[in-house]
This record gives structure tokens, sequence and C-alpha cells, in this order.
């Protein structure tokens, strides 16, 4: 609901967000559902609210427990029979300045902090332990008193340098926990403005923690948080040429004739804009390009001796004169990716128009000016971080690396021939603490080769890799153009003396690859060594995972069952053995121990 | 005529607000007369109020508008 990204009029959500739930419950089919408890030390039934439509509008339905008015600690320390039978998977912790009911005077200030520090981590481990949930934290925004005025920030015992100090060990903390998520209503104060933000009225009168037209730009970026946690961020930008990456239209004005100059205002923005495109690449963001021009007069603009992205840094360049809509689905294909995982920046509203008209499922923000790419892509969340792995910082030589491997791919006919000579090699082995992380990302991540798409925190995945009667098993790959990383996840759970695969998702960068036939192959033998007989794999229809619907058939499964809504159950039986089936990768030792 | 006129403004937001499009307001409606005006919308109400008329009440304001009697009261104190 374009309504409800951003830039959204604060107003018209608190307005219309009753009409806009119920649009949104009408419309979209699957949702991912999540529990999530909200423990405020203030009033949060406006929160909940809106986070419930903005979550909706990420595809998330949330279901809601609310903390008594105040009570985040003690319901979180204390036995909670309530909670205790909720069972939250996220947690957020609605806190703010107003909970600091008073700063510390005598006491040294280290000490002071050390205190409320410790009172705070006290809950967030308590919640860990009993729920293994995931946690999200509202940092401290500034205070409204300054003892001293400007020199508060300096000063051993100045209220601004409490707050700074303060939130720097629970940043110390987020850094070293896998699902503790920081909330940054610091910056996100200082975006709305201070004064606004602690607004009185809304305090004295309701006890809400910030003025109600605050709560929408909040709960914007808590369903962000969740979004991201959720692996649902955006994946890849789509950007036009002309007055986008540069000033001007490059055939028109002659081909050294477009603005990047570092000299003048209009090039100074293209070239900051270059420079934030660059940041996205760095940490995994995939740039192309989609542009109509001659492909040769397009790529001239790239080569600019001032461009600071060259065409290199692209990973598609469809610069022809096809509708951009097509250009898009043909990018989404190429890279193996969903459409929705799509950006499409262009400064011209006919274009952006014509590809949400067209039915294409990529994002595409609203802008009116060149100046407002930059703050517009940040404020709004569509590539919110939670975790950066090392396949993110490395996926765009990733992805040049599958681009030279589909060149030789078109010098075979025998497709087994071909995989052969990609000499590939497989770690394939049980999740350990060290690469769960990574693990968890991919599994909610991956929306077509998913057989069951559920989804899972972190903490819930570690739970499940001490667990015994539970088996995650992942598989990277590699070849001879580079490695893949992990890319293949199973999870198993043993019940009864039967194995059920309750999930299996795989990176559509190496689908076709016999990877799946490896995966069997290992649970296989797991099963024969712990004289499990039987294997049952378990197909639930996505709306977005029809390419593994055949997945167990194509395995040697049988179908034992199939429901109305397209849900089957399959099996395979062990007792008279079980031949290998991958004849392609070389299975290897993880090179860690 | 003035009072008449914020009279249907503000019966305009309470509609969109309260999501009851056919909603008519008297001086005399307030929170036990309809039945969807909770403590909660009246925060929104309030708020949109402000916006509507570019203003930001005051807390004892606030704590007046408990009728619509009452809002039209502080709105025309305003001199709105």
């Amino acid at each position: 609901m374009k309504e409800l990204e951003y830039p959204f009029d604060a107003h018209e959500v608190l307005r219309e967000r009753r009409k806009w739930k119920k649009a949104l419950l009408e419309n979209k089919k699957h949702y991912i559902k999540k529990r999530i408890a909200i423990l405020g030390g203030s009033t949060t039934r406006e929160l909940r609210e809106l986070l419930e439509i903005f979550l909706l509008n990420q595809g998330i339905k949330a279901e809601f427990y609310e903390s008594g008015y105040g009570r985040f600690w003690e319901e979180a320390v204390f036995d909670n029979s309530k909670l205790d039978a909720f069972l939250p998977e996220i947690v957020i912790i609605h806190t703010n300045i107003r909970n600091m009911v008073s700063f510390p005077m005598q006491k040294t200030q280290d000490v002071a902090v050390n205190e409320v520090y410790e009172f705070y981590h006290q809950m967030w481990e308590s919640l860990e332990q009993k729920y293994g949930c995931m946690i999200i934290q509202n940092n401290f925004e500034y205070p409204i008193v300054r003892k001293y005025g400007n020199q508060d920030a300096v000063r051993t015992d100045g209220n601004v340098r409490f707050v700074n100090l303060l939130n720097e060990r629970f940043y110390t903390y987020a850094n070293a926990k896998s699902s503790f998520y920081i909330c940054d209503i610091q910056y996100l104060s200082a975006v709305f403005g201070l004064d606004s933000w602690l607004d009185a009225a809304g305090w004295y009168m309701y006890k809400y923690a910030m003025s109600i037209q605050a709560m929408p730009l909040l709960a914007f970026h808590l369903s962000n948080i969740v979004k991201a946690a959720l692996g649902k961020s955006k994946k890849a930008l789509v950007l036009d040429l002309d007055n986008t990456l540069w000033g001007g239209v490059i055939g028109e004005e002659g081909e050294n004739r477009i603005d990047l100059n570092p000299e003048s205002a209009y090039g100074q923005i293209f070239l900051d804009f270059h420079k934030y495109l660059l940041t996205l690449k760095q940490r995994g963001i995939l740039l192309t390009v989609s542009s109509k021009n001659d492909y040769e007069t397009g790529l001239q603009g790239l080569k600019d001796p001032e461009s600071i992205l060259k065409p290199e840094d692209f990973q598609i360049l469809k610069i022809n004169w096809e509708r951009k809509s097509s250009n898009i689905r043909e990018i989404a294909k190429e890279l193996n990716i969903l459409e929705e995982s799509l950006v499409f920046v262009d400064d011209n509203p006919a274009e952006r128009e014509e590809v949400r008209q067209s039915g294409v499922a990529a994002c595409v923000p609203e802008f009116s000016c060149a100046e407002e790419f930059v703050t517009h892509l940040e404020r709004s969340g569509l590539f919110e971080v939670s975790d950066i792995s090392a396949d993110d910082l490395g996926r765009n030589a990733m992805y040049y690396a599958e681009t030279e491997r589909k060149k030789m791919r078109e010098n075979f006919s025998d497709y087994k021939e071909y995989l052969k000579t990609l000499q590939m090699e497989a770690v394939i082995e049980k999740c350990s603490q060290k690469n769960v992380g990574r693990i968890t990302q991919l599994v909610n991540k991956c929306n077509q080769f998913n057989v069951t798409t559920k989804r899972f925190t972190q903490a819930q995945m570690e739970e499940m890799q001490k667990d015994d009667s539970t088996w995650i098993l992942y598989g990277s790959l590699k070849d001879k153009f580079g490695s893949n990383g992990i890319v293949t996840v199973l999870i198993a759970k043993l019940e009864g003396g039967i194995c059920h695969i309750i999930l299996w998702v795989m990176s559509c960068r190496v689908l076709k690859r016999d990877l799946e036939y490896a995966m069997l192959d290992a649970l296989a033998e797991k099963c024969t060594e712990q004289n499990i007989q039987t294997i049952k794999g378990y197909y639930y229809p996505s709306g977005k995972n029809e390419l593994v619907k055949d997945l167990y058939q194509s395995l040697g499964f049988e179908k034992v069952q199939e429901d109305s809504t397209g849900n089957t159950v399959w099996e395979r039986n062990l007792k008279e053995g079980y031949r290998k089936q991958n004849d392609c990768i070389c299975i290897t030792k993880s090179e860690e121990e | 005529m003035n009072r008449e006129m914020k009279m249907q403004e503000i019966t305009e937001i309470f509609r969109t607000v309260l999501e009851s499009p056919e909603l008519c307001l008297d001086e005399d409606s307030n929170p036990d007369s309809i039945e969807e005006w909770d403590s909660y919308s009246q925060v929104v109400i309030l708020a949109e109020i402000e916006n509507f008329y570019h203003i930001k009440f005051q807390i004892f304001e606030m704590k007046k508008m408990n009728s619509v009697k009452n809002i039209l009261d502080v709105l025309c104190e305003r001199g709105l």
C-alpha cells in the first residue's frame, strides 16, 4: 500500500489506519505470522495499532501482547504466566528518556551508568533465557533538561553525557548479541525534532513516551527492523541513467556534456548519489541499470572520467529501447531473485508509472527531484540491515562468477558434462554456533526453493541447533569460478523413528547444480547411521515456491497425502538401502576444523 | 455562523477518526453518548483538530475538551 510507504503522511496514517488495516487484510494472502510482545514504559496501544498496519504492509501479520502500563521490567523479569502462554517470538521494549526517573546526582557517573545498564541487562537476559526471542530495545533520546547547557555533553556529571554513555553500553551489548536489535530513537527524534518528539501534552495527558504525531514514524522503523530480521529487505537496485545517475540527457547534449561536474551544484548531487550507491554495493546490494538509450551511448556516460560508478560496478546493464517493466522482469530473472526484491529508481514519473501499472512487483519509490534520491532511499528503510554476513560483502563477486558460468554453460550440449567441468566441491555439515547467523539469514530470505516457507528467528535457530532431535544441515558450494558460500539449509526433526524435513531452502544462485541430491545423500547417510528408515518431506504452496512443487518426486519420494489447498506430504523409505544420487559434486570437510 | 461551520469541520474529523461516515454531532455529544469516542480516539481526534486548524492545544485546554460543546468553546476562545 503506497500510503504506508515512505514518505507517508503521519496524519493520514493516524486518521485512516483502521480503514487501511481492513483493506490490507482483504488484499494479501500470504503473511508471515509472528507473536510480538510490547513491553512499555509508557502507553503502548497507539504504537501497537500503528505497528500492526505497517507490518501488514510488509507482509507480516502480528499477534500482540502488551504489558501493563509502565511494567516493562517487572513483566520481563518476574514469573509471568500470561507472557509465558503467549510465548513471544519478538519482544519490543518500548522505553525512552521519560523512564529515566532521575538522573544521578551524587554518585559518580560511571557507577550510575552501570546501575541503569544492569537494570536493563538483567531484563534482556531474562527474556532471552525464558523465550529465546528476538529483542528490540529503544536507545535513549536526549533529555529535555540539560543541567549545564552546552557543557552538559562534556562535564562528567552532565545529563547528555549520561545518555551518551548509557547508549554506548547498549550498543556494546547489541554488537555481541545476534538477536538483539537497537531501535535508534535518538536518531529518529533528531529527524523529527526533539522538542516536538518529547511533546509535553502527550506525556502529561496520556502518558505517551513521545508525541502521537511521531508514532507512525517510530512504528514504521520498528516494522523495518522486524522486516530486515526476517530477511525481507530489498536486494538490488534498478537505476535509470539520464537525470538519475547524471544530470542531463547523454545523447542530446553530446557525449561529454552530461553533468557530473564536481564543481557544479547539480553535478555534486549526482556524484553524492554515486557515493551512496557505492556504500550500498559494498554491503551487498546489487546495482543494475535500465535505461532507454543506445547501448554504446549509455555506456559512454558511465565511462565518464568524473563518474564514480564504473560500468563494472553494475551486474547488469540493460541499455536498450525496451519497456522498463520488461527490463526489470529480465533483470530479476537473470539475477535469480524475486521482482519484489528490486527497487526501481528513475527521475521520470512516466517511467515509474509504467512500471507500477505493468504489475511488476518491484518497489517504485516516488521522487520529485534528484536531491531526494539519497535521503528517500535511506529513510525508506528498504535496505534496512539486520546482520551483515561475510556473504553479503562478497555477494557482488559471486554474481560475477555466475555470469562466467553462464557463458561456459552455453558451450555445452550435455548438461551433466558441463556440471562436471565446474569442479564443484561442497561442504555439507551440521550448523554450528559460528555460522548460525548466515544460516538464519538464508532460511528467512529464500522464497522460491523453499518447501514450507517456515521462518525462524536467530534465537529459535540457536535453540534448534542445540537440540539433539533436530538436525540443521547446511551446504556450501564452490567451484572453479569461486565460492558461493552457504547456499542451502535443511532442517529435519526426528520423531518416532521418522525423519521429518520441516524446512529446506536453497539459494536460487545454485539451482540445477545437483546440490539437492548431495543434500539428500547426506541426510540419508545420517538417517542410516541412526537407524532411521523413513524420511518424510512436506510441501506447502506459498504462491512463490512453485519451483519445488515436484522436488520430492524428483528425489524419489512417494506422495502419501494431499489436501485441498495443495499441501502435500512425501515419503521415502530407506529400508532397502539408499543409493547415492549425486555424482557431480565432490564432498569435502569444512575447512574450519 | 462561525460556530456552525466549526461544528461541520469537526464533524468531518470525528467521522474519519471514528470510522463512522454517518455520524452526527450536536453540542451535547460526548464520550458517553458516542460509543466509538473512547479515550484512545480522543487522542487522535485532538491531534487531528490541531492539525486541521494549525494550532497546538495547551494541556489545560485539552483537559476541558470532553464534549463537543467544550471543544467548540476552546476553538472559539482561540478566536478561530
